[in-house]
């Protein structure tokens, strides 16, 4: 008879966890193909679900990262009632003395005031409507990429230097070097008139930027706008998107009544609901695996304890007790669950180890889907405690379950007529 | 057609047993006659079945040659010995080797079904061969459902309604008891005396080697003994 | 070897083992009612995106003036004969738009915006999103029409209402800026922001008269076919010389990526799956096959041949892919029928809009992905008996003798 028969104890007063254990581990090689076969099944499951978590974990960070960096800052602060309507004039009175307040906060980096306008932009024989984004160059830069995407011409230094989107300025037929008038309306009616040349061209790769983005100088556009000391955003970098949350409560609390904090996940609401649909579909993909490998054990524990019948029934003849046979049972899952997630867990550790450096390229086709969505077109996978713990516990939980579903017929075993099934 | 069936010559085997070299047949020179009844005997490890396997195409023999009914065994391909195997021969096993999820009569139809015997025939010569052999009541029944007597009889059922050239038995009785073995043996006996079917077993059981007619005994691979007095 | 003794072998043997294979053939059927569903969802999802992108004032196909792309601009347009209509045969045409686009400046008494101002024939527009849209107050009476439909969002945006007047500015066929008042008639939901803010419509000959102009500066034709069949673009493409014929592909690179990469996203899946359903499947059969060694043997021992050996294994297999993946098919099927509503992504709205789709998600279930699922599956079912099989040729006819 078989090996693990000779390792049982002749007192059941020494019988142990220990030694169940070892019987379990045993006999797990006794049918080495069928243990490869369905530990492979979980290594397989294991090695897919925790590379495309650690996959989807890298890729909303760096949409995270990539959108709130882009222009909107990691937290935004606004009158309330701009953020309702977007009227020009409800504006943050003294801005200036705000900004420094929130600046003095622990956990703000940077922080870059705005003022937003709609005006009419002409050339010489062209019009079209913009939008004027009036900004503090230092600031802007030490908060949000905005400025890195100026590929032809400079940044605008002085009061009458502008940097226009690309689209705009083919629409407008002008280059840099060229002069554009701004007509617009001030905060108290009257017409704000500003003449400016071009020293730069943005494009961001956003269609709605590239046709109407216009870049000045903040003071500059406060001055022709009819503003004071008065903002429309302050767009704010913290030190860590994951605690923006908190961030955005604390600054919450130190601004006037006025005055809404939102974090970035209300700015950009789109990009959340994105990262939530696309997280859904992925749980429905893990799901299905786990339930798939998850049968594939049972089937493996339903053939092992019919061949075993003839094994079990002598167990049962010389006084074992049922339970303490499906505790033999359960422990050979446990082990095959533990060869599985070793070597899954193992290939896609060092898969993603590998790739933390150089990234996974996704190809041409995906680098205009992935500008789209704020991704960038080389994609890192990141380590999460969910990423390492979620995909071997469940199949944990199941491959236990998978064994005891036949396991428990043991309790009905007959020990004489066990012994002589074949 | 000639009167040999079966022309052993020179016919050596070797097995690798834990990579120790194990002479199972040294050189045996061995002729089997149309209508004999031969027993192989000899201890276990004497050669015995390895000469049984050798005959039946089921094993190639590292020298000498192995001519069935005039086939040389040693220039078949696989293909070519399963062939000689379906047409030719029919074997009786040890532990019977029903197919389990077969009825008795579908078991003893179904090496007709491989020959390609239409329908209508192979249930008649499949019933009126079980009813000969007692087991009509049985013919529904699946192995599992019948003694072991019974499937004995049913296996050799299945071995001789194609009619073979020659049948071989290892250990026929082994999983028999006296009274069962005796019904086999008769059964064995009647087929080879009415129709003259060519019968060798190999077997260290002293009831088949009394039915048998010439007893062949075997030690460490060679033949000793060669009794074939009682076939006068 | 008769196909018929396989077949009742194959049969008999799966049935013996009824547990197992029923847990087997559970798998087999979530896997491949798991791919259907997920396929008809991906497809919908895809040509979702796909009719959206052509019903974005884009059409299968566009004719355009050289330059216009680069210049959006009224100077970049070309007449068109009044009587002009596609050469095509009716089945194969859902319908063809003319339209003037260019870039504008609205203005309302409080707010400037930068718009696309759109002439159309509202008669047209059934092949493009404005004329299916829902309104409130009125839609454009006839291509004669002097007032304006603007979006939801441009109307909030713009503090303004039905009713109320806008001033347009927009660029002449001379080069000067032209000036006018326009009614609002209505305001369109397009389920959306995006295209609310971008889009202004008004009569094409409204503007052509505004502009001083007897142009048009697009042609948007729409097929009745799937657009992967068309091959018709050659057509206009010899009947416009001298402009730019583009298809949808062209004109929406992005939706047409996604397109792609919704083709390779159902083989994927199905290879996940299946890869996830081939281990059972292969353990199965070979502990199948292990514990029929004697058996096996008997048969090669009693003459059947190692090709027939290896025909019984790939036919049980074959056997129980088949069952299964009729009842997948089924069972994937049945869910397709539950969720014919449609998926409501709602309260997702503005993400699913990043992806180019509408916030209903309606499953498609395309009978030639079915057929490609069944007939994949089968081919991993064998594919799966290969090594059991090569396990049972393996078995010497001796082992059935030994015991």
């Amino acid at each position: 008879m078989s090996e693990a028969v000779a390792e049982l104890p002749a007192q059941a007063s020494s019988w142990s966890g220990f030694r169940s254990a070892q019987i379990g581990w045993r006999n797990l090689w006794r049918n080495k193909r069928r243990t490869w076969l369905t530990s492979g099944g979980i290594a397989f499951a294991i090695l897919l679900v925790m590379f495309s978590m650690a996959m989807q974990h890298g890729q909303y960070a760096a949409m995270m990262e990539n959108a709130t960096t882009l222009i909107s800052g990691h937290v935004q602060v606004q009158a309330t009632q701009y953020i309702d309507s977007e009227r020009f004039e409800h504006t943050i009175d003294e801005a200036s003395v705000l900004r420094r307040q929130l600046l003095a906060l622990p956990d703000v980096v940077a922080i870059a005031p705005r003022v937003e306008a709609f005006a009419l932009v002409s050339s010489d024989e062209r019009s079209f409507a913009a939008q004027i984004l009036g900004i503090d160059v230092a600031a802007e830069a030490a908060t949000v990429r905005l400025l890195d995407m100026i590929d032809d011409g400079r940044v605008p230094a002085g009061p009458d230097e502008a940097v226009i989107g690309e689209k705009l300025a083919r629409n407008l037929d002008v280059a840099v070097g060229g002069e554009l008038v701004i007509l617009g309306a001030q905060k108290h009616g009257g017409v704000a008139a500003l003449v400016v040349n071009v020293v730069g061209i943005i494009s961001s790769g956003m269609p709605d930027l590239d046709r109407s983005l216009l870049l000045m100088p903040i003071a500059a556009v406060q001055n022709a706008f009819g503003l004071g000391d008065e903002v429309h955003t302050l767009a704010i970098r913290i030190a860590s998107l994951e605690d923006s949350a908190a961030v955005t409560k604390q600054l919450a609390s130190r601004v006037p009544a006025d005055i809404t904090v939102r974090n970035w996940n209300e700015v950009l609401p789109g990009l959340e609901q994105a990262i939530e649909v696309d997280r859904l579909g992925g749980l429905i993909m893990y799901g299905l695996i786990i339930i798939l490998v998850t049968f594939s054990v049972v089937n493996t524990f339903i053939m092992l304890v019919f061949e075993r019948t003839r094994e079990f029934g002598m167990l049962l003849a010389i006084g074992m007790r049922p339970f303490g046979i499906v505790g033999l049972v359960l422990w050979e899952a446990f082990f095959v669950w533990l060869v599985g997630a070793a070597i899954g867990a193992g290939i896609a550790i060092a898969i993603i180890l590998g790739l933390a450096d150089v990234g996974l390229y996704m190809g041409e086709a995906m680098e205009a889907m992935a500008a789209q969505y704020y991704m960038p077109p080389r994609l890192y996978p990141a380590f999460t405690t969910e990423v390492l713990l979620v995909s071997p516990l469940i199949l944990l939980l199941g491959t236990q379950l998978a064994a005891l579903i036949p396991a428990l017929r043991i309790r009905r075993l007959r020990p004489v007529e066990a012994l002589r099934s074949e | 057609m000639s009167d040999v069936v079966v022309r052993c010559s020179g016919v050596t085997r070797t097995y690798q047993d834990n990579a120790v070299p194990v002479v199972a047949l040294q050189g045996v020179d061995f002729v089997v006659k149309r209508g004999e009844f031969v027993s192989l005997a000899g201890p276990s490890g004497s050669g015995k079945t390895t000469l049984l396997n050798l005959i039946g195409g089921l094993d190639r023999p590292d020298s000498g040659t192995v001519e069935v009914d005039g086939v040389t065994l040693n220039d078949l391909s696989e293909s070519e010995l399963s062939d000689l195997r379906l047409h030719q021969m029919g074997f009786v096993f040890q532990s019977y080797n029903l197919i389990p999820v077969l009825s008795a009569q579908e078991n003893v139809e179904f090496i007709m079904q491989l020959q390609g015997v239409a329908a209508d025939e192979r249930r008649e010569r499949a019933s009126s061969l079980l009813k000969d052999l007692g087991l009509a009541s049985m013919a529904g029944r699946r192995p599992g459902e019948l003694s072991g007597g019974q499937q004995q009889r049913a296996a050799v059922a299945r071995a001789i309604v194609t009619n073979p050239v020659l049948l071989l038995a290892d250990e026929p009785s082994a999983n028999l008891d006296s009274g069962t073995t005796q019904e086999l043996l008769e059964l064995l006996r009647t087929l080879n005396e009415r129709q003259g079917v060519t019968i060798i077993t190999a077997t260290h059981d002293p009831m088949v080697m009394g039915y048998s007619k010439r007893q062949v005994n075997l030690r460490d691979g060679e033949i000793v003994e060669d009794n074939s007095s009682r076939a006068a | 070897m008769p196909l018929k003794l396989l077949l009742q072998l194959s049969q008999r043997n799966l049935f013996r083992h009824r547990r197992r294979n029923i847990m087997l053939l559970l798998a087999i059927c979530v896997a491949v009612a798991g791919v259907t569903v997920m396929n008809s969802l991906i497809r919908g999802f895809q040509y979702d995106m796909q009719e959206a992108a052509v019903a974005n004032l884009t059409g299968h196909v566009k004719i355009l003036a050289p330059g216009y792309l680069d210049d959006p601009n009224i100077e970049k347009s070309f007449a068109l004969a009044h009587d002009w209509q596609p050469d095509l045969p009716a089945d194969q045409l859902e319908g063809w738009a003319a339209r003037i686009r260019i870039p504008a400046v609205i203005m309302s008494e409080r707010e400037t915006r930068g718009i696309q101002f759109v002439g159309i024939d509202p008669a047209q527009e059934h092949i493009s999103f404005i004329g299916n849209a829902t309104y409130t107050g009125e839609r454009l009476a006839s291509a004669a029409d002097r007032r304006v439909v603007i979006g939801k969002e441009l109307a909030r945006q713009l503090e303004t209402a039905v009713g109320r007047r806008l001033v347009l500015i927009t660029q002449g066929l001379d080069g000067l800026n032209r000036e006018a008042g326009f009614r609002i008639a209505g305001t369109y939901d397009a389920e959306g922001t995006g295209l609310e803010k971008q889009f202004v419509f008004t009569g094409i000959t409204a503007l052509q008269a505004m502009l001083d102009a007897d142009v048009v500066t697009e042609v948007s034709i729409k097929f009745a076919s799937h657009p992967k069949e068309f091959s018709i673009k050659q057509v206009f493409v010899e009947f416009f010389t001298g402009l730019d014929v583009l298809d949808w592909q062209e004109l929406e690179p992005q939706a047409a990526a996604m397109f792609v990469f919704a083709d390779a996203a159902v083989f994927i899946w199905f290879l996940i799956m299946m890869g996830a359903l081939i281990f059972g499947l292969v353990n199965t059969l070979v502990t199948a096959v292990m514990e029929r060694v004697q058996e096996f043997g008997m048969l090669r021992a009693v003459g059947m041949r190692p090709g027939a050996v290896i025909a019984q294994v790939v036919l049980e297999s074959t056997l129980i892919m088949a069952v299964g993946i009729a009842i997948g098919l089924l069972l994937g099927w049945g869910f397709y029928l539950w969720l014919q509503d449609g998926i409501d992504l709602s309260q997702w709205a503005e993400g699913v809009e990043l992806a180019g789709m509408r916030s209903l998600l309606v499953p498609r279930l395309l009978v030639e992905d079915m057929v490609l699922v069944a007939g994949l599956s089968l081919v991993f079912g064998i594919l799966a008996a290969l090594y059991p099989a090569w396990r049972a040729v393996k078995i010497k006819p001796l082992e059935a003798l030994r015991r």
